[in-house]
């Protein structure tokens, strides 16, 4: 009961989504174009997927950093999709620093990492008491009661290895080092929206395009795999495949270059996808043109 | 550039002609764009007269089964003059019934290239 209260909680919340990597408040040239939004708490990255964002993962496990499939939290956004789910209302950004975290630590002595040690130590012992004790019961009704007086006896050391080698370790969702406080932070989510935006032009285009082929039902992913800007999916991308390959947005004056527009839809056409060219008109609208090869020629 | 554009609807003309064997092939100017409208040797796709429910690109294609085809020179090493603004003043041009313009990119090396472009986004055909 208490756990389906928390949970509807949760849910009501809105996702936090962490803005990584650079100093914002500088606001000093490029700096939000090296902003990473991320999230790393798996009841948001479901929340935002009901939202149609799908984003990508890239957390490894820290013992083999070259991974590249079966990747965990966190998951990583395009800007646009950072932007589109603050503005809408489902999600906040949170700023991250690398003061923040330096400051966070200030509390931190040997006591306390002591004890971080200690309680892990704890856990351990704890499991292989447990394992332990199942495996005197297990042995009890296999031999009868008689048979297991002493322990050592009965558990030999490979026994022992073995149930050594099945303890779980726990790998937290959340640091215990790093603390809550700066999760309760406030900052102005429009002024940031605007700043990220002001300070690139490109984005602020491709933003206008996100947007509205997100309002009409697609999913995007980040579509270098395709030559674009981004791969549209009619639904969810576990279920559908993509339909299209959308170019960077551009003004309605500037010039196609066509060798380029051959390339992305012969491509395109091949892996059954449309090569869009975004454009935005005199309004801030964005409009389409489909293109694909003709079949001959 | 009318002469230009005569030369290039010629070239893209000889090219559907005798290349891929098009019928009733002729060059209309629609105001100032100037189209080579024919028939294929062949269907050009498998969704054209589509009466599936989720068929949604089925009522884009003329019914006569003639194709458009507006001719455009690409230099390898030259800009082309060719924006979206110019797609939709082509397209302001044709008749409301034409959904589906062919672009036939004529290379400077005499080679023809042809692409469907549709106004607006579009599902990929089927195969």
């Amino acid at each position: 009961m208490e756990y389906r209260e928390s949970f509807t909680k949760a849910m009501s919340e809105k996702a936090k989504i962490y803005l990584v990597g650079s100093n914002l408040e500088d606001g000093d040239g490029d700096d939000a174009s090296s902003v990473v939004p991320v999230l790393y708490d798996v009841d948001d990255i479901a929340k935002i997927r009901e939202h149609g964002v799908a984003g990508v993962l890239i957390g490894t496990l820290g013992g083999a950093p070259q991974q590249n499939v079966f990747l965990g939290v966190p998951l990583r956004l395009m800007m646009e999709e950072a932007l589109w789910l603050v503005e809408v209302g489902h999600a906040v950004f949170r700023h991250v620093m690398g003061q923040d975290l330096i400051k966070s630590l200030k509390g931190l002595d040997g006591e306390k990492l002591q004890k971080f040690k200690d309680d892990r130590a704890n856990d351990v012992a704890q499991q292989l008491e447990w394992k332990r004790a199942n495996f005197l019961r297990k042995m009890k009704t296999l031999r009868g009661a008689s048979d297991v007086a002493v322990p050592s006896d009965v558990i030999n050391e490979r026994d022992e290895q073995l149930m050594k080698q099945s303890i779980f370790i726990e790998t937290k969702d959340t640091s215990a080092v790093i603390e809550p406080s700066l999760n309760d932070q406030t900052i102005d989510q429009r002024k940031i929206c605007e700043q990220i935006l002001r300070q690139n032009e490109k984005l602020r285009l491709n933003y206008k395009v996100y947007k509205k082929l997100r309002e009409m039902g697609y999913f995007m992913s980040p579509g270098a795999r395709f030559g674009g800007r981004y791969v549209a999916y009619p639904g969810d991308p576990l279920r559908y495949h993509s339909h299209l390959t959308v170019q960077d947005a551009r003004s309605k004056d500037e010039e196609i270059d066509l060798l380029n527009m051959i390339n992305g839809a012969r491509l395109g056409t091949s892996v059954k996808k449309t090569w869009v060219l975004p454009g935005i008109n005199e309004n801030g609208d964005a409009e389409f043109y489909s293109v694909e090869w003709a079949g001959f020629g | 550039m009318v002469s230009m554009n005569a030369a290039l609807c010629d070239v893209v003309y000889t090219n559907l002609v005798y290349q891929q064997l098009w019928t009733e092939t002729e060059i209309i100017n629609f105001e100032d764009v100037p189209i080579v409208c024919g028939k294929p040797s062949h269907r050009l796709t498998n969704d054209d007269n589509d009466n599936d429910a989720d068929a949604s690109n089925s009522e884009d294609i003329p019914s006569d089964g003639k194709e458009y085809v507006y001719p455009i020179l690409m230099h390898q090493y030259k800009n082309s003059g060719f924006s979206m603004k110019s797609l939709d003043h082509i397209f302001s041009r044709l008749p409301d019934m034409i959904k589906r313009l062919t672009l036939g990119i004529v290379n400077d090396d005499g080679t023809v290239v042809y692409y469907f472009i549709y106004k607006g986004l579009r599902k990929p055909k089927k195969n």
